[in-house]
């Protein structure tokens, strides 16, 4: 057995296990209470009636897919050493930061020596690994064991390459639930944050990727999941472009150091949203009738030659909005993207090569994908389903080409909603930092 | 609710006897998605002897093997088809522990069983002692809702023995019976007609043995039950 296995880990006692050496630490797996019991795991509370096996025993339904936790059993863990090869040389990346960029990374760099928590607040496509390499080069020369964690498989696997090419001595592990080959101690982690829940006080720094994506948002199991993940005397890092409504009021209330990046790699600000109302378009695009605002930005968008994304919130609208979008305006080439879709990977690349036109599609694509130059709208922007950080991730998906730094993003909704109004707000927020900023350097040069 | 497999929302059907008793009327625990990803097996095309889904009402092969082999009566009754969809229902059920599950086919397993009103003892399949530490639970009595089991066939396996659903179909086929009846049990089975329930029918090995065993302990006759085949 390689001792290693466990520094840090929450695992649960193989079976074949009968006296345990002294130096492990053995852990509870549920705590029980009068009615409910609490999954030590992942801290899901469970009625007792709902999770009762038979003979007074209980389980966690909630983190099954890691591995049953049951009342039959109990976690092993050994302290985490920090016993790492000590290297020449850590950091092998060559580029150059923008002096904005360095601001960021040089505080980002101070909340991990001083062990703070902190966020770091950059919009889209502004180069946030790149900040990232100092502060972790730092960290891993001092001997910390880090972990950047994100709530997205697809996130993980793009940044592992980028981070291994970077670090090109270092060992990094990789972790995710996709995964076949087995778990290995390394002092430089990738994983997702539903991996989290298997380490127990492991990581010195833990950088949290997309703070605001699903399923990490609002989800208490992973925010749970991360406290656990970090050692007590242990930091946390953020990155996000739209941190939510928690994160904001921590910084208000100074528990949580804050860096802004708030410009685009090209200086240009983020486009402002525009919204209309209509009311009920649903029942019109059912009609295969198309709301005005719609045909207006449609006979632009094809006028100009320009290709451009329609979002709605439910995957079982795409197929009527495809239909009524394709009697108007018999001559687009559209299609429709959703999650589960089998041909998603080759439709996006379609978009990419301007082979067709545009796309129709829920909330997959709010981030992660990038086209050149397009214009945006989304039907019912006022559907539960967007959320605030959402909606300023589909804004953000335009104008992010230097030769066209602005476009369109319109939102066809029944009415205002607390989210639009609240990503529109962030929107000028950081358009207004951005000119304060630049503001601030050219005084200094 | 939540669909217990997609875990997504139930829409409630807000009819008249639900508004007039919410208690009594049946809660849907999967959606109609999940719902149209089982199949049931229809009897009219059906091995007779195994409960086979096939095209014709003929004795399949695997069962013609059994007759040339043995002699004795025995015949299984099955509700689902063993599927893509039924087996990942298994492996999350039985492999995985989630025995929350069990409520998915509870009702109608339950009133198929209670469809063979002629049998005079209902017995579930038994698990050996490991499988109670490490499972926790009998899946066979999971599935069983309210329908109380007769305790009268136990199991005993060889510690480094493998299980039947990590084994190959020859292997399967070769396993030693590693059931017995306890022996205040015996008069309980004497000349009584025996309705064995099963999880799942695979190769008939099991089910077979236990059969065996029970025949070889006086009883009068034994058929089962699986909730797939």
């Amino acid at each position: 057995m390689d001792k290693s296995e466990f520094f840090g880990r929450l695992v649960l006692m193989p079976r074949d296990w009968t006296n345990l050496e002294t130096s492990f630490k053995k852990l509870p797996t549920m705590q029980i209470a009068e009615t409910r019991v609490r999954c030590l795991r992942c801290h899901t509370w469970h009625d007792k009636q709902v999770v009762a096996l038979p003979r007074n025993e209980f389980y966690c339904s909630a983190c099954i897919q890691l591995g049953r936790v049951s009342t039959l059993e109990n976690f092993v863990t050994l302290e985490e050493p920090n016993q790492f090869e000590i290297l020449d040389t850590y950091l092998t990346w060559q580029g150059e930061l923008t002096p904005s960029q360095k601001r960021c990374s040089e505080e980002v760099l101070r909340a991990f020596n001083l062990s703070q928590d902190h966020l770091l607040w950059a919009v889209t496509g502004a180069g946030k690994t790149e900040m990232l390499f100092p502060g972790i080069n730092d960290a891993l020369q001092t001997g910390k064991r880090v972990c950047l964690a994100s709530p997205r498989v697809d996130v993980c696997l793009e940044l592992f390459p980028r981070l291994q090419a970077a670090f090109q001595d270092v060992d990094i592990a990789l972790l995710h639930g996709h995964q076949t080959d087995p778990y290995h101690y390394a002092q430089l982690t990738i994983a997702t944050t539903h991996q989290l829940l298997r380490f127990y006080h492991a990581f010195d720094v833990l950088i949290i990727d997309e703070v605001d994506a699903f399923p990490y948002a609002q989800n208490a199991q992973l925010l749970y999941a991360t406290k656990q993940a970090k050692k007590q005397t242990g930091m946390c890092l953020y990155l996000t472009a739209t941190p939510g409504d928690i994160l904001l009021k921590k910084v208000r209330q100074k528990q949580l150091g804050v860096s802004y990046l708030p410009q685009r790699f090209h200086g240009f600000p983020l486009p402002e949203i525009k919204t209309k109302l209509v009311f009920n378009w649903w029942k019109k695009v059912k009609n295969k009738r198309l709301p005005k605002a719609l045909k207006t930005f449609l006979t632009n968008c094809q006028q100009a030659k320009r290709q451009f994304l329609v979002f709605v919130p439910h995957i079982n609208q795409l197929a009527v909005v495809l239909k009524a979008i394709n009697k108007e305006f018999p001559d687009l080439k559209l299609t429709t993207v959703f999650s589960a879709d089998e041909h998603r990977l080759e439709k996006v690349q379609l978009m990419r090569d301007g082979r067709i036109a545009g796309l129709i599609t829920t909330t997959i694509l709010e981030r992660g994908v990038t086209f050149p130059k397009i214009d945006v709208c989304v039907l019912g922007a006022d559907d539960g389903t967007f959320s605030s950080s959402a909606l300023v991730q589909i804004a953000g998906r335009v104008g992010r080409n230097p030769k066209r730094p602005t476009g369109t993003v319109l939102f066809i909704c029944n009415g205002i909603s607390r989210s639009i109004k609240q990503a529109q707000r962030q929107i000028k927020f950081v358009n207004h930092k951005a000119k304060e900023d630049a503001y601030a350097v050219s005084n200094l040069s | 609710m939540q669909c217990l497999i997609c875990h997504s929302m139930i829409r409630l059907s807000w009819t008249l006897s639900y508004l007039m008793m919410p208690q009594r009327s049946k809660t849907e625990t999967i959606c109609m998605a999940c719902q149209k990803t089982f199949h049931e097996i229809d009897e009219a095309s059906a091995c007779p002897k195994c409960g086979r889904q096939q095209e014709s009402q003929n004795v399949c092969k695997d069962c013609q093997k059994w007759q040339a082999n043995g002699s004795y009566y025995y015949i299984n009754h099955a509700l689902y088809q063993y599927d893509e969809a039924m087996k990942a229902y298994m492996h999350a059920y039985k492999f995985q522990g989630d025995y929350q599950l069990r409520h998915v086919f509870d009702t109608k397993f339950s009133q198929f069983i209670k469809k063979f009103a002629v049998f005079d003892l209902i017995v579930a399949l038994p698990i050996d002692k490991t499988t109670w530490t490490t499972r926790g639970f009998n899946q066979v009595l999971g599935l069983m809702g309210d329908l109380s089991n007769n305790e009268v066939l136990y199991m005993k396996r060889d510690r480094d023995e493998k299980r039947q659903s990590q084994k190959k179909r020859n292997e399967r086929l070769q396993t030693g019976n590693h059931f017995y009846v306890d022996v205040e049990c015996r008069q309980q089975i004497e000349n009584k007609k025996i309705l064995l329930i099963d999880d799942v029918y695979t190769t008939g090995r099991t089910l077979r043995h236990a059969a065996e065993t029970l025949y070889r302990q006086g009883s009068d006759r034994v058929e089962s039950v699986t909730l797939c085949r």
